[in-house]
């Protein structure tokens, strides 16, 4: 039996724990007061020994792994340095900071960098357009096979031509249409069209070539009927903003397909990765879109009614969406 | 399921950081109370709107429909996101369950993954849902389709590596749990009296003692008595007493030990002839 002074535990790290104990400890209490209310809440000469007293714990740290058998100790250690390192690594930049950034750069940017695949959406889309058109052109019986019911809206070729050229115009229910609008065929279309495409992309091929199709049938049936500028005014005051994120959305889901089929030197997921990221800051703006063109849909295509102002709007609209795409933030200067 | 191992998230410091990801009970847990909280929020928002369109004759009732359109998806997409961007990194359910969430390769997270994975989380629950909502009327494919599209989603962090969620993946973010944790000060004595001779002490190695740490925390009687039998037998130590404060004496002594080997550059690991591989 040894004797009892040899019993005391002087565990052979008692020194080193005293000794660094009190900054420890000076760290949690910073830490723990930064995560219940916020940063701001530390005093300067706190902010200032946070990062000193963060790089000695992690140095304690590595220490204590190394020679400590007190497994208490290392735990808390551990545990400690982990929430030091996520407040000094936590998100820094503000909401506000970070929209501005977005719509003054990021989006601009990401339209830009899908541009191949956007054309390849558009070229899809007028693709199937013409099919339709040519299809409905020859027999007027694709009509019936090519429209869905719900889109037809009860034009088809028995209607007259006052019919459809009633349908064309306004009517006082406008909010109705917006507010239906934002769970409406189109935005349904654009979102699928960018989640269905890391299916290879080809639900996005499919989705873009029948909404084409769907549409030239529809321009067929007024144009049997001499109707088509007017068809072409009433689709274009919203359409030219609608289209054109449906447009983007494919060449997103276009973008997800290629990364997944050619991830080049990167690995599959980090190629998916990249394009998810890309594509999903475009989407955003898709969105935006969607809801900009469901109000011009529901306020503005019910009360402007006439031809000219409808393709003046739609033109318009056109070349702003074009001109924000194309110009803007290309300088880091907005940074 | 199975749990996720420890992964280890390197900071910049080059100092590895043993963070565990959190597990799917804590996750579920987590988002129920975050949803309770969301449901508040959005009958908070709806109340005054319903109000509105009671008794003020002039109020449009579809303007006050597109409000709710609109506040429902700032509210729910909202609260997650300038939650997660605080310096708690984590909404009101994470925090309860001690959760946070951290991005994979420990650097600094961003904004824009915060916002992604958040966007990612409409994709996979909510979309489906309004899919389905609108077409199970009329079509019985799609609703199959959306059935396996929000299936799969949900299924996904169930079987994931560390547990990740698509919108964890594509945002390069992970949730992980740090339990909360306080430092007791250091004993001054090994109580009850006991005393350990060097050969009673010898026996086991490092690898022992964080058995015996384990068996500790855990604080099961049965699990304690037929390891304190156990350490006795082999060490011939005289039974008696409960074995709480005979492992608690034990692991001081033998912690002291190894410790003081360990300070002279000697480290063992376990204990001789043991079959573990340290």
């Amino acid at each position: 039996m040894r004797d009892d002074a040899q019993q005391l535990p002087v565990d052979g790290m008692t020194g080193f724990r005293a000794a660094h104990e009190a900054d420890w400890r000076r760290l949690s209490d910073i830490v723990a007061r930064a995560e219940q209310k916020s940063v701001k809440a530390l005093a300067d000469e706190e902010l200032l020994a946070l990062p000193l007293l963060y790089r000695q714990l992690l140095s304690s740290l590595s220490v204590a792994r190394e020679a400590s058998l007190d497994r208490a100790l290392v735990t808390w250690l551990d545990q400690l340095a982990a929430r030091s390192f996520l407040l000094i690594y936590g998100v820094r930049t503000g909401l506000g900071v970070r929209l501005r950034s977005f719509f003054a750069r990021d989006l601009p940017r990401s339209v830009r960098a899908i541009w191949r695949e956007v054309a390849v959406a558009a070229l899809l889309l007028a693709v199937g357009t013409a099919c339709g058109w040519y299809l409905v052109a020859q027999d007027p019986g694709w009509y019936q096979k090519l429209m869905p019911a719900d889109l037809a809206g009860g034009r088809n070729f028995s209607s007259s031509k006052a019919e459809l050229e009633a349908a064309l115009g306004g009517s006082d229910n406008m909010l109705m249409i917006f507010s239906a609008m934002l769970f409406t065929h189109n935005s349904r279309v654009a979102i699928m069209c960018f989640a269905l495409g890391f299916l290879l992309g080809l639900p996005t091929i499919g989705l873009l070539v029948m909404q084409g199709v769907s549409t030239g049938a529809l321009f067929a049936l007024y144009a049997s009927h001499g109707l088509t500028l007017q068809l072409f005014g009433w689709i274009m005051i919203h359409g030219s903003t609608e289209i054109l994120a449906i447009l983007l959305a494919g060449g997103a889901g276009l973008r997800i397909g290629l990364a997944a089929l050619f991830p080049g030197e990167l690995t599959r997921m980090d190629s998916l990765r990249a394009a998810g990221r890309i594509g999903g800051t475009a989407m955003v703006g898709v969105v935006l879109m969607l809801l900009i063109a469901g109000f011009i849909e529901g306020v503005g295509r019910q009360t402007i009614t006439g031809l000219g102002p409808r393709l003046a709007i739609g033109g318009g609209m056109l070349a702003l969406w074009a001109f924000y795409f194309l110009y803007a933030g290309r300088s880091d200067a907005d940074r | 399921m199975r749990t996720a191992e420890a992964r280890r998230l390197v900071t910049p410091e080059g100092v590895p950081l043993g963070i565990r990801p959190a597990d799917m009970g804590a996750r579920v847990g987590a988002y129920i109370i975050d949803m309770l909280i969301v449901t508040g929020l959005l009958i908070a928002v709806s109340v005054p709107l319903i109000m509105l369109g009671i008794f003020v004759p002039g109020a449009r009732s579809e303007w006050l429909v597109v409000a709710f359109l609109i506040g429902n998806f700032v509210v729910t997409n909202g609260y997650f996101i300038l939650m997660e961007m605080g310096p708690k990194g984590a909404t009101f359910g994470k925090r309860r369950a001690h959760l946070r969430v951290v991005s994979t390769n420990g650097s600094r997270l961003t904004a824009d993954a915060i916002i992604a994975r958040n966007l990612m989380r409409n994709l996979e629950f909510s979309l489906p849902m309004t899919i389905l909502g609108g077409a199970a009327a009329s079509n019985g494919l799609l609703v199959l389709l959306g059935l396996l599209w929000t299936g799969v989603f949900l299924a996904f962090p169930f079987f994931s590596k560390d547990h990740q969620r698509v919108g964890d993946l594509l945002a390069g973010t992970l949730v992980v749990e740090i339990p909360r944790r306080d430092l007791e000060a250091p004993p001054t004595a090994i109580d009850g009296g006991w005393s350990f001779t060097d050969a009673q002490l010898d026996t086991y190695g490092a690898l022992e003692l964080h058995k015996l740490d384990e068996v500790l925390e855990a604080e099961q009687y049965d699990v304690m008595e037929r390891v304190a039998d156990a350490i006795r037998t082999r060490n011939g130590i005289q039974r008696s007493g409960p074995p709480g404060p005979f492992l608690h004496a034990y692991r001081l002594a033998l912690r002291e030990r190894l410790q003081r080997d360990l300070l002279f550059g000697r480290m063992k690991e376990r204990r001789a002839g043991s079959q573990y591989r340290g």
